[in-house]
């Protein structure tokens, strides 16, 4: 076993290139099953990442790498690291998805319950743009079965 | 040279029409020389022998996630036999359902080394854009929403329900899973009621609440402080208990090396901020500490269960002698004496 640091490149869908040691890289179930499957022999393309959303990923990456950080200072940098916009958040969310890191993905998702749990069917459907396509009666029906949770 | 295939590819070969065999005819005289044909040509004219054939990876995209469960609907939905080719073989069990894949991710790697292996003939950025969209899909749109709708408490679950036809089949298919996270029990602990409502831990963090009127579950959350206290704790000893009629949340365990026994009350039932810490106090050797009964002087007496003894003790000292050796299965219950029938209580 060769203790030399290996580094990978990966190349994000609007053609920027980062280098990172393999050991932080393999966070990714992806990148790792390429990794163990041989597979990169240059430039691992991630095309649907874009680079603000893998600058984003590697910064997490980085710190959790870290060693000898204490748990308080892990648990306010997540805390920072989930407030950002929406657009930002939906982007790391279909990151994390695609590079297959739980540990992200599950973060975000949570973010996302937080950011909308208190609010109402008529915000959600304003904040996401869907469109109603209940009539009046269905959905008084679904209010009623469900009363307590309107209240 | 490309090839169109009709309507029927599997049997294409047999129904040559005579345009197709004059396009055949003179493409292989085009290619030979002084009567030979070059090598290789007759297998490139695709009629005959086995045909090479060239597909556009992006047109797997197109094709509904619905229709790509099976490698034999996969093909028809792309009109092309199954067998046609073998690396396209690989290519087609990339591009099925990838939601199957998810479930098991040891069996999409070894999917994708097959791919590889046989793939040789394949360029390597085809198999890189192959590979990219076969990842892709690891999870879909939908399951992340329903992802992040695990996530949700029951009220907004509930709630969202009505926001449209989409999101109703979404925590419909959701919510056995999530109630059952939420709302499952993982002591065998007695109930502890209080306003009208049975209160208990269930699987997830938080209390669990059933109230008896109108018959509805909820969850009682905790605050912050209890919940960032907890994630700390490497062993799991909590109860829910009531005393001197507030909903109590207590925990025994290990933080930092410490034992710690840590007891909550909420002091206005349902509001989350009015959580407030009663009790702290360093153990050593338990495994088990209920809160059973709160004196008037604030003094609250437990049920404690060491690796030998079941005992009771409140926070000053041993409040009993060893109630009984070898862990046997003990309740303590509490008696008031009232005259109030407890149909008045409900």
């Amino acid at each position: 076993m060769s203790s030399s640091t290996k580094f990978l490149t990966l190349k994000t869908c609007d053609d920027k290139k980062f280098v990172l040691d393999e050991a932080i890289a393999v966070r990714s179930q992806t990148i790792k099953n390429m990794v163990e499957d041989d597979c990169v022999s240059n430039v691992i393309p991630l095309p649907n990442v874009n680079s603000k959303t893998m600058t984003k990923v590697i910064e997490y990456w980085k710190k959790h790498s870290e060693e000898g950080v204490s748990k308080d200072v892990l648990m306010d940098f997540d805390k920072a690291f989930v407030k950002v916009h929406h657009s930002i958040l939906h982007a790391l969310i279909l990151a994390a998805n695609f590079l297959n890191d739980k540990e992200i993905l599950d973060m975000m998702c949570q973010e996302v319950a937080d950011r909308i749990k208190g609010k109402t069917p008529e915000e959600i459907r304003k904040e996401f743009d869907i469109k109603n396509d209940f009539t009046p009666e269905e959905e008084e029906e679904i209010r009623k079965e469900n009363a307590w949770a309107f209240e | 040279m490309s090839v169109e295939f009709s309507e029927d590819p599997i049997t294409t070969k047999k129904r040559l029409n005579l345009n197709d065999r004059r396009a055949i005819a003179e493409w292989l005289l085009k290619e030979s020389k002084n009567g030979k044909l070059k090598h290789g040509s007759v297998k490139e004219a695709s009629r005959v022998g086995r045909k090479r054939i060239q597909v556009d990876i992006n047109q797997f995209k197109e094709i509904p996630l619905c229709r790509r469960t099976n490698i034999r609907s996969l093909s028809f939905a792309i009109n092309m036999a199954k067998s046609t080719n073998v690396s396209l073989f690989g290519a087609l069990l990339f591009f099925m359902d990838m939601n199957l894949i998810k479930m098991k991710q040891d069996v999409m790697a070894r999917k994708e080394k097959r791919l590889r292996e046989m793939n040789k003939r394949v360029d390597e950025e085809t198999l890189t854009i192959v590979v990219a969209y076969s990842q892709e899909s690891i999870m879909s749109q939908q399951n992340i929403m329903r992802e992040i709708l695990s996530w949700l408490p029951v009220k907004s679950l509930l709630r969202f329900k009505c926001v449209s036809k989409s999101w109703r089949n979404n925590v419909d298919m959701k919510a056995p899973h999530t109630l059952k996270k939420r709302f499952g029990s993982r002591f065998r602990d007695t109930l502890s009621f209080v306003h009208g409502a049975f209160h208990w831990i269930p699987c997830c963090f938080g209390v669990a609440s059933f109230n008896i009127s109108n018959e509805v579950c909820t969850e009682i959350p905790l605050s912050e402080q209890m919940y960032s206290y907890l994630s700390l704790s490497t062993t799991e000893n909590n109860h829910v208990s009531v005393l001197d009629g507030m909903l109590c949340f207590s925990s025994a365990c290990k933080v930092g090396g410490e034992e710690t026994f840590m007891l909550w009350a909420m002091k206005d039932y349902g509001v989350k901020e009015s959580w407030t810490q009663i009790f702290k106090i360093n153990i050593s050797h338990i495994r088990f500490v209920k809160p059973i009964y709160r004196f008037a002087d604030g003094d609250v007496l437990f049920h404690c269960r060491d690796y030998m003894h079941d005992l009771l003790s409140t926070s000053k000292g041993r409040f009993s002698h060893p109630l009984i050796q070898h862990q046997d299965m003990v309740e303590v219950i509490t008696f008031n004496e009232s005259l109030i029938s407890p149909k008045l209580l409900i």
